[in-house]
């Protein structure tokens, strides 16, 4: 995985072209990643969009570090939805309600019932979390990144983001036991 | 510390997980697709396309300053500072210029009788005036009465010096309205009675004239002018003498008579009223003093005057009065070489060389202190060395004392120079000390020859 990361990397830093292989990879990662954190479809297309530019514009200055390149892209979108926060001057919480609302209509009704009962659970949970702790969780358990490559989207140590990740499931259990 | 994986949080771990596969996310195909057609489009471009994709805020670091000052809340900031900058400067051009000066400085011809008394306390100060006219102006008169009458301030102002002592003479004021009403003041007789006419021949007048332009001159025979401690160069009107006349000049006394010899000048032509008011207005008989000091340079007056009868108009307006009315008086101007006085400053002072220091400081700091402090009369400059002055003070009992000083270029204080002399020590040789009274000590050079101090050569 990693060195197929590096040879399209490559590929993409000789011919332009070749980053269209890279966007067809972390295209849906990357998109359901910044609509978690945001709640407007149209601010979702454009954070969206603004992350593939940045990348495809600074690809030539990207290193290879050993890392996936969907760690790149994730701390360029990181750093652009954390953007947009500090210019709408608030730290708005996570509205997966637009998510539903562009969801598959094809979904079972009743399976759609059963799952958004849990999901608002969690979420409640989730939403009496510490930002950076929401954070975690998410790209630990819904985009499924290891430590490493968290502490490097976040900018931290790994064994730091270990206890970071220790700290939160540990308060969402506390929370989980109240309700 | 349990893991993450670990059992602990498989709950939560379980939840998480539900949340996860509950949440349908749709993907925005249609989006998708125009935003990879861009950046295919971009690609295709090759760096224009690169560099198109760089952010408009990536854009302007290269251009930070601009872009800080396009910055809203600074531009507000801005605003403030430039009122204020405007405020400071509309303030420091508002504010007045003042300027005083209570110092009355006495112009030439210029200086009414009202200001005899601010003039005369300037005097006092012991600077230099200046005197426009002649000296000769105290004896003669001017050839053409008539164009004095015209022009009665002299045309070309000659300098010289005149060593006087200041003495007060401008007690009174007089205007010219006195002059009209001829309610005067009375000179104050004379010590030496010489306004009086009691000394026909008034040889040594001590000139006791005070700074100040409207002066009187006194026109006296072999009038000697005494130096005296403060040098003045008195500015005096070129005088019409108006009143000149032989024996008409009520109160002046006989001795006026056979005095104004001047040809031309007949006895009674000026009317005895303008001859009273001019005399009158004329020195003061206490400012003539007799009989004491000398002086150059002496002037030998080639006519007899009265000094009494010589007036100077204290304003225009009285030149005006009086000068039509001598019209016939023939007086003749001769010419006189300006006579340069050495230069002093104190009477009890002398320089032996031309001192180009800072006179006023040694005078006033140095040489008045020294001779307080010593009851010293007299004091001689001279140039010992270069910088060092010898001042030789001499007591009234004949004492003399030499002391030498040099001025601190820094601090302009006259430090005390003393000169010592030196002794030449030869470091080869050795050097004791002996007891002259000690029987051990044997003079080193036989008899006769005693000195506490003797060398002995090493070897």
């Amino acid at each position: 995985m990693l060195e197929q990361d590096r040879k399209l990397v490559e590929e993409a830093k000789r011919d332009p072209q070749k980053f269209a292989a890279l966007y067809d990879m972390y295209f849906d990662r990357i998109y359901r990643y910044v609509y978690r954190r945001c709640s407007d479809k149209d601010t979702v297309h454009d954070l969206v969009s603004q992350t593939f530019y940045d990348a495809f514009a600074h690809l030539k200055n990207y290193e290879w570090r050993g890392f996936a390149f969907s760690c790149w892209l994730y701390k360029i979108a990181h750093n652009n939805v954390l953007k947009w926060y500090r210019e709408q001057g608030k730290m708005q919480m996570v509205d997966l309600d637009e998510g539903a609302n562009m969801a598959d209509l094809r979904v079972n009704t009743v399976k759609e019932a059963i799952d958004n009962e849990s999901k608002t659970e969690i979420q409640e949970i989730l939403a009496k979390l510490e930002p950076e702790e929401r954070e975690i969780i998410r790209l630990k358990f819904f985009e499924e990144v290891s430590n490493i490559e968290i502490s490097e989207i976040m900018g931290l140590s790994a064994n730091h983001i270990g206890v970071k990740v220790f700290r939160a499931l540990k308060k969402v259990k506390q929370l989980l036991s109240q309700n | 510390m349990a893991r993450p994986a670990s059992r602990y949080f498989v709950p939560v771990i379980r939840k998480i997980s539900e949340m996860k596969k509950a949440e349908n996310i749709r993907i925005d195909q249609q989006f998708k697709a125009d935003l990879r057609g861009q950046l295919m489009i971009r690609a295709g471009l090759g760096e224009a396309g690169v560099k198109d994709s760089i952010r408009e805020d990536g854009v302007e670091t290269t251009n930070g300053f601009m872009g800080f000052l396009r910055k809203w809340k600074f531009q507000m900031a801005l605003a403030p500072v430039a009122f204020l900058l405007v405020f400071v400067a509309v303030q420091s051009l508002k504010m007045p210029v003042k300027m005083e000066s209570e110092t009355v400085v006495p112009v030439a011809g210029n200086t009414q009788s009202a200001d005899v008394g601010k003039v005369a306390e300037t005097a006092q100060t012991a600077v230099e005036t200046q005197v426009i006219g002649d000296v000769a102006a105290v004896g003669e008169v001017p050839q053409d009465v008539g164009a004095a009458a015209n022009a009665p301030v002299a045309d070309e102002p000659a300098l010289f010096t005149i060593p006087v002592e200041l003495q007060n003479i401008a007690d009174t004021e007089v205007t010219n309205e006195d002059v009209n009403a001829g309610a005067l003041p009375e000179p104050v007789a004379p010590d030496s009675g010489l306004a009086g006419g009691e000394s026909a021949e008034p040889a040594k007048v001590s000139r006791t004239v005070q700074g100040v332009p409207t002066v009187a001159e006194r026109a006296v025979t072999d009038l000697q002018i005494v130096s005296q401690p403060v040098l003045y160069k008195v500015p005096v009107v070129k005088t019409p003498v108006a009143g000149v006349t032989g024996g008409n000049a009520p109160g002046v006394g006989g001795s006026a008579t056979g005095l104004a010899k001047k040809p031309g000048v007949a006895a009674g032509d000026v009317p005895a009223e303008l001859l009273e008011q001019s005399v009158n207005s004329g020195v003061s008989a206490s400012d003539v003093n007799t009989g004491h000091g000398e002086a150059e340079p002496v002037v030998e007056l080639p006519q007899q005057l009265d000094a009494a009868q010589i007036v100077v108009p204290t304003s225009k307006v009285e030149i005006e009065q009086i000068a039509p009315k001598v019209n016939l008086m023939e007086i003749y101007t001769p010419k006189y070489e300006l006579i340069e006085t050495p230069e002093q400053s104190a009477a009890e002072v002398y320089y032996d060389f031309s001192f180009g220091g800072d006179k006023e400081s040694l005078e006033n700091d140095l040489l008045k202190n020294l001779m307080k402090d010593g009851g010293y009369t007299y004091a001689s400059v001279s140039e010992a060395d270069d910088g060092v002055v010898m001042i030789e003070l001499s007591a009234g009992d004949g004492s003399l004392t030499k002391k030498m000083f040099r001025q601190n270029a820094r601090t302009h204080a006259w430090d005390e120079v003393v000169y010592v002399q030196n002794y030449y020590f030869d470091e080869g040789l050795q050097y004791e000390r002996v007891n002259l009274s000690s029987p051990s000590y044997v003079p080193p050079f036989g008899d006769g020859f005693h000195d506490p101090y003797y060398y002995r050569d090493g070897n």
